[in-house]
């Protein structure tokens, strides 16, 4: 949340964290004052005056959010003068300098210390406003924008509160249309729906989230401490699959979290997830996996990097590489995005390598197989049931790299020595496989049930349901009794 | 709703008080399930919750209500006292009680790290109300917790006060600094949480229990000018709290036929020799030991009876020290 170098004083920790009680009565308090009024003029200023004011609560001085504000008004000034004149250099100076700008304020290491800012100052969000505000710039060059941008609109569009934290990343045109042209309705179904998306959202964060992460850690420990190579091998599994499993039920939770909190605002968030570790393939998974992100990154890198590489190199038969490498660079960046360290520079790496490669078979097995025999051939049960836990165990692997050290990452490959390495890659992707066709074949039945329970007996089941998880909730945070449940995206 | 008449021909007025009805039933299912779940929880909690092998950092006054009424029968022999005998630095299953109890002692520990002669005394006032009588009452009796300058001095615990204010003299109460007391209405919201949840009345136990108590801090070297100040050599007497309420407590066992043992607690005096090898603190040692003795305690005099390699610093032991203490009480219990 502040620039990495400095750690605040326990008296500047905010007043408001994402998920937690004090965030929804701070959103329920917008939601009535927003609906005091019918007119579009006060819903903007009611949602301008809450977005600041939760950004304010990161802050306790004006300098520590004086390098956030400078990094809004470059985006600002930037958007603006390209709404009117057109100028290619400018363009990429000034893109090149918001992108840089970012790298800066969030400390990466390419950069050297003696450049940074020696005062802590608010980061939170800038992850994510760095997209909304390259976003604007882009878009306002390419006359993409519906209407032109209003300081007020760039401000409450950039600092939406209910997804300033950690996403999702919506694109301007969709906030403006929920926000004032056509917010989304609030009926009865509505109110139920966003309540539960809440609930499970932050039974998700508060519940399951630390249950998972203690098992991650028990097997780190379990790893050093295990003595027989089955045991090692075990530790190793769990050290590999825990993480990534955690990873998603702490991310979508808090996503269920503000899209059902934004709901009560009668603003539509996109979604952020659809189950991922269904996908069977990398591609795929990008397609499942933090959505507005990877929907991000192929609109604005993926595609027009594409599209110069296919002018600069127009022969058919190159073009299928070119996707290849595109997908590399972009996914690459991808990883990169995600920390300043040398380990997510590795971790961009391995993620470009996921994609491309993906990509790099598909062409090759269409080539051989012909298009037919190849989507045959993924429609085939075992096929598709392997491709699963191929993917879901590359993904663990990559993950590696996401929480690890390079030190850690060391002890563990001598821990579980060469034999140990092959059986827990192997237990791995065989028991991934077979868990994840089981929750696959789930899925699809309740997709494909039979016609639902008369709506009485459904309504009082839901209730039911959901007030059971209310009180989990309640009793788990009450035993923690502590600050609100973090989230690992929070750090981004 | 235009839509749902033209295609039901119900009336709008009939589906709004179905809706409504349904509402009103839907948030009779959430109340009834959240009272099951929380009785559930009660007793679950009750029965399963552990007897843990010492009091937690935090006790709440439910736990500790808990522990005093599985007394009630047992004919445990109860050990009140500091840190030293809760076993700092140590697991639960190295103190002195705990290795006693492993050797088939029926014993408990109610020592706690801030314990001093007022909380003793309130225990006891504790036990006594809750029909508890046990065997025999083993009190630690550390010198330091008798200097005014104590962090612990004249204190009780938060859960102690909570239960034990209402049977303590009101000119007892007026020699204590208690815990201030929070808001009435954050009080009377924790009193009517605690009475419907034992969860939430145990949640700091809980906590604990699940996730240890916050490690301390590794030791540095020690030299004893860092403890300088620990030992208030003022000569002891009734004006001090501690020894007041001592006094109490040993006149409180004497009064019941309660048999008390009390051990002087273990100090480090290679490391404290500057500061305590002279006249006043070995006499504030025998004003407590006779205090004592002279109300019918057997008294164990071990303030110099562990040699300096079986302390961490000036007075809590080590494993090896804790063995040694357990050892020496444990001749002096009754068998």
């Amino acid at each position: 949340m502040y620039a990495p170098h400095e750690r605040p004083p326990p008296s500047a920790e905010p007043l408001v964290n994402v998920p937690s009680y004090e965030f929804l009565a701070f959103a329920a308090v917008v939601a009535i004052l927003a609906s005091l009024s019918a007119r579009p003029g006060w819903r903007r200023a009611i949602m301008l005056t809450a977005n600041v004011g939760f950004l304010l609560t990161f802050s306790h001085t004006a300098a520590q959010l004086a390098p956030l504000v400078g990094f809004l008004a470059l985006g600002y000034g930037s958007a603006k003068f390209f709404e009117r004149y057109k100028n290619r250099a400018l363009f990429a100076v000034l893109v090149v300098v918001i992108v840089l700008a970012f790298c800066w304020l969030k400390h990466y290491t390419f950069i050297p210390d003696s450049a940074f800012l020696s005062f802590p100052y608010v980061t939170i969000g800038l992850s994510y406003v760095f997209f909304r505000v390259l976003h604007l710039v882009i878009d306002a060059y390419q006359d993409a924008l519906p209407e032109p941008i209003s300081l007020a609109g760039y401000v409450s569009y950039t600092l939406n509160f209910t997804c300033l934290v950690s996403g999702p990343i919506q694109l301007f045109a969709d906030y403006r249309r929920t926000e004032s042209v056509q917010p989304a309705s609030l009926s009865l179904t509505d109110v139920g729906a966003a309540l539960d998306r809440i609930v499970v959202g932050y039974f998700k964060v508060a519940v399951l989230s630390p249950v998972l992460w203690t098992a991650h850690a028990y097997s780190v420990s379990g790893l050093s401490d295990a003595s027989d190579l089955i045991g090692r091998v075990l530790c190793g599994v769990f050290v590999l699959t825990v993480y990534p499993v955690y990873l998603y039920i702490n991310f979508s939770g808090y996503t269920d979290f503000v899209i059902g909190t934004a709901r009560f605002l009668r603003l539509e968030l996109p979604e952020n997830f659809n189950h991922p570790f269904v996908s069977e393939g990398f591609i795929e998974f990008w397609g499942r996996w933090h959505m507005t992100l990877s929907n991000w990154w192929k609109t604005y890198v993926y595609g027009p990097l594409f599209m110069a590489l296919i002018r600069r190199f127009p022969s058919p038969h190159v073009q299928p590489l070119l996707g290849v490498v595109v997908y590399f660079v972009t996914f690459f960046f991808v990883g990169v995005w995600h920390g300043q360290t040398s380990m997510f520079l590795f971790l961009g790496v391995l993620l470009g390598l996921g994609v491309s490669v993906n990509k790099l078979y598909q062409i090759e097995m269409t080539q051989r197989l012909g298009r037919a025999r190849y989507r045959s051939l993924c429609r085939d049960r075992w096929y598709s049931t392997l491709s699963r836990g191929v993917t879901f165990s590359y993904f663990a692997f990559a993950s590696l790299w996401f929480w690890s050290t390079w030190s850690q990452l060391g002890s563990f490959i001598i821990r579980l020595g060469p034999l140990g390495l092959a059986g827990t890659v192997a237990v791995t992707v065989a028991c991934s496989a077979l868990a994840l066709a089981a929750f696959k074949v789930t899925l699809d039945w309740y997709a494909n049930k039979p016609a639902p329970l008369a709506p009485a007996p459904s309504l009082y089941m839901r209730t039911a349901w959901y007030a059971a998880i209310v009180v989990l909730v309640l009793s788990v945070t009450v035993v923690l009794s502590a600050p609100a449940p973090t989230i690992v995206y929070k750090a981004f | 709703m235009t839509t749902e008449q033209s295609a039901s021909g119900r009336p709008s007025a009939q589906i709004g008080s179905r809706r409504v009805s349904a509402a009103f039933a839907a948030a009779a299912v959430a109340v009834i399930v959240a009272i099951v779940m929380i009785a559930i929880q009660n007793v679950l909690i009750e029965r399963y919750f552990p007897h843990l092998a010492r009091l937690t950092t935090d006790f709440s006054p439910a736990y500790l209500e808990r522990e005093i009424a599985s007394m009630k029968n047992a004919q445990a022999i109860v050990f009140l006292g500091d840190s030293v005998l809760w076993g700092y630095r140590l697991p639960a299953d190295q103190n002195a009680v705990s290795l006693l109890a492993a050797r088939g002692c029926v014993c408990r520990n109610l020592s706690f790290k801030s314990g001093n002669p007022p909380n003793a005394y309130a225990l006891e006032r504790l036990m006594l109300a809750a029909d508890v009588r046990p065997r025999a009452v083993v009190i630690e009796v550390n010198q330091s917790v008798f200097n005014q300058a104590d962090m612990e001095y004249a204190t009780l615990h938060p859960a102690i006060a909570a239960l034990a204010a209402p049977l303590l003299a009101p000119s007892d109460l007026g020699l204590l600094t208690l815990p201030p007391a929070p808001a009435p209405f954050v009080q009377r919201t924790n009193h009517a949480l605690s009475s419907v949840s034992e969860l939430y009345a145990m949640r700091a136990d809980i906590r604990e229990t699940l996730y240890g108590d916050v490690q301390p801090a590794p030791l540095p070297h020690l030299t004893g000018d860092m403890f300088e100040g620990t030992y208030d050599l003022a000569p002891l007497g009734r004006s001090n709290v501690g020894v007041h309420f001592l006094e109490k407590a040993a006149d409180l066992m004497r009064d019941r036929r309660i048999e008390l043992v009390a051990f002087m607690t273990p100090t480090n005096h290679a490391l404290m020799h500057e500061y305590i090898d002279n006249r006043q603190y070995r006499r504030n040692e025998l004003y407590l030991v006779r205090l004592l003795a002279s109300r019918g305690a057997h008294v164990l005099d071990l303030d110099h009876a562990f040699p300096a390699g079986e302390f961490y610093d000036n007075a809590h032991l080590t494993p090896a020290g804790q063995r040694r203490l357990a050892m020496l009480i444990a001749s002096s219990l009754p068998h």
